[in-house]
């Protein structure tokens, strides 16, 4: 490989230079050495009694910083909504998997129902064990990538399900904060029973607020597969 | 030999440095190659190499990962020697993000070349400025 | 022990992201930028982030990766560097 000619040596000073700049500043903000004293170990001391959740990540992106989770939905929203409007209407355009692969169209009528079901393990067990709303939503969405691969042309998606899906539970989601304020004092208060902590049924609104992200995470990206297959015919 | 592995300081100083040349590499990446795929390939690489700087500076040697066990073997509750849960839900939810973001930015890559049918940066001169 | 791990893991990724931007063939890239994604898997899991490490390799390794690939086959790309 002849990379002599490709790239020229000042490239490569002013890339290094630029990013020994940005990690610098980084470090600048990081204080360089993080004290163990901040506000990650004040949230770990009053997690048990707040929230009765095993899992203290799950517990501070719903529940602590359910804000920034909303925030985060929002942009997903927009970006699936930007993908949409580029495409185009994606009810009369061919699919780019044109060919029928028999091996796989067997493989998947047993794999799908498997997938499907350990993505919802993995929405439903948020708050006990490593998991949560986004990691389930992504498999789910793989599940339905899979059986565009086998099935080639002969696959259709109800897009009215789909917006209905993805509508319902971005409202939900907002719904549950707006009962914590009618209910409780602030937005995203806690108003179902705590329970105690390694239960299923514990940790109060946190695996309903997780279940509403994974719907909409899942709903979100099977419709961006599904506009990424579509070949638009100029 | 390899005692000094097992600190924290020299291994924040690791990940700084490693995380800081595979940044440069990608940026090498974006600013010499001609195909736009892969300047979108490597502005990934990029930003993968910062979420790798920033866990690894909140990360300390003998902690412990921030779930509770109640039942089992090993019980574990929450205390002061579990890792920080804040960092690690901020990255969380900026890695759905840039996926986001990767495939809008790739949507235009594929509506481009259905219009012109080449993604070479070198032919798009649509925007240049006319030579009076 | 975990900080020699965490330094040798460090390496490989620095040569396949070298790898990666300096290949020819784009079908490559892809599948070593999914190698990539393994390696950081790991990096946060050995950094007490088991959250980070599934949603890293779900959406890293998995979605990204599969993206990547149906717009390469939609841009009809072989071998241009």
């Amino acid at each position: 490989m002849n990379l002599k000619k490709e790239i020229k040596l000042h490239t490569i000073i002013s890339s290094l230079l630029i990013s020994f700049m940005i990690v610098t500043l980084l470090g600048i903000l990081l204080n360089f050495n993080h004290s163990s004293s901040s506000l990650g170990m004040e949230l770990l001391a009053i997690n048990e009694t707040q929230t009765q959740s095993a899992n203290a990540v799950t517990s501070v992106v719903t529940y602590f910083r359910g804000l920034d989770t909303l925030g985060e939905v929002t942009i997903l929203f927009l970006s699936v909504f930007g993908i949409s409007y580029a495409i185009g209407d994606a009810k009369s355009k061919l699919n780019i998997f044109k060919d029928e692969n028999q091996l796989l169209q067997i493989g998947v009528k047993i794999l799908f129902p498997i997938i499907i079901l350990f993505g919802i393990y993995i929405v439903l067990n948020g708050h006990l064990s490593p998991g949560g709303g986004f990691q389930g939503g992504v498999i789910i969405a793989s599940a339905f990538l899979l059986k565009f691969l086998a099935y080639g042309e002969n696959i259709k998606i109800n897009h009215k399900i789909i917006s209905l899906l993805e509508s319902f539970s971005a409202a939900g989601f907002i719904l549950t904060g707006v009962l914590g304020v009618l209910v409780m004092d602030r937005f995203f208060g806690n108003f179902l029973p705590l329970g105690k902590m390694g239960d299923f049924f514990s940790a109060g609104i946190i695996p309903l607020i997780y279940i509403f992200v994974g719907l909409k995470v899942a709903s979100e990206i099977t419709a961006l597969a599904e506009y990424f297959i579509k070949v638009k015919d100029v | 030999m390899f005692d000094i592995f097992n600190e924290t300081s020299f291994l924040h100083t690791i990940i700084t440095i490693g995380s800081f040349i595979i940044f440069g590499i990608a940026i090498v990446g974006v600013l010499t190659r001609k195909n736009l795929f892969k300047i979108f390939l490597s502005l990934s690489i990029a930003e993968a190499s910062l979420f790798l700087y920033f866990i690894g500076n909140h990360f300390e040697v003998s902690k412990i990962a921030p779930i509770a066990n109640i039942a089992g073997d090993n019980i574990t509750t929450f205390s002061s020697s579990m890792a920080d849960p804040v960092p690690q839900a901020m990255i969380l939810t900026t890695i759905v993000i840039a996926i986001a973001i990767l495939a809008l930015g790739l949507t235009f890559v594929t509506s481009y070349y259905k219009l012109t049918n080449n993604i070479d940066i070198d032919k798009m001169d649509e925007l240049k400025e006319v030579k009076s | 022990m975990i900080g020699f791990i965490i330094f040798s893991i460090f390496l490989a990724l620095i040569i396949l992201s070298f790898l990666i931007i300096s290949t020819k063939d784009l079908a490559h890239s892809v599948i070593l930028f999914m190698g990539f994604g393994l390696g950081s898997t790991i990096l946060y899991f050995l950094f007490s982030a088991p959250d980070v490490a599934l949603t890293e390799a779900v959406i890293g390794a998995g979605l990204a990766s599969v993206v990547l690939l149906v717009v390469l086959l939609q841009t009809k790309q072989k071998e241009i560097s």
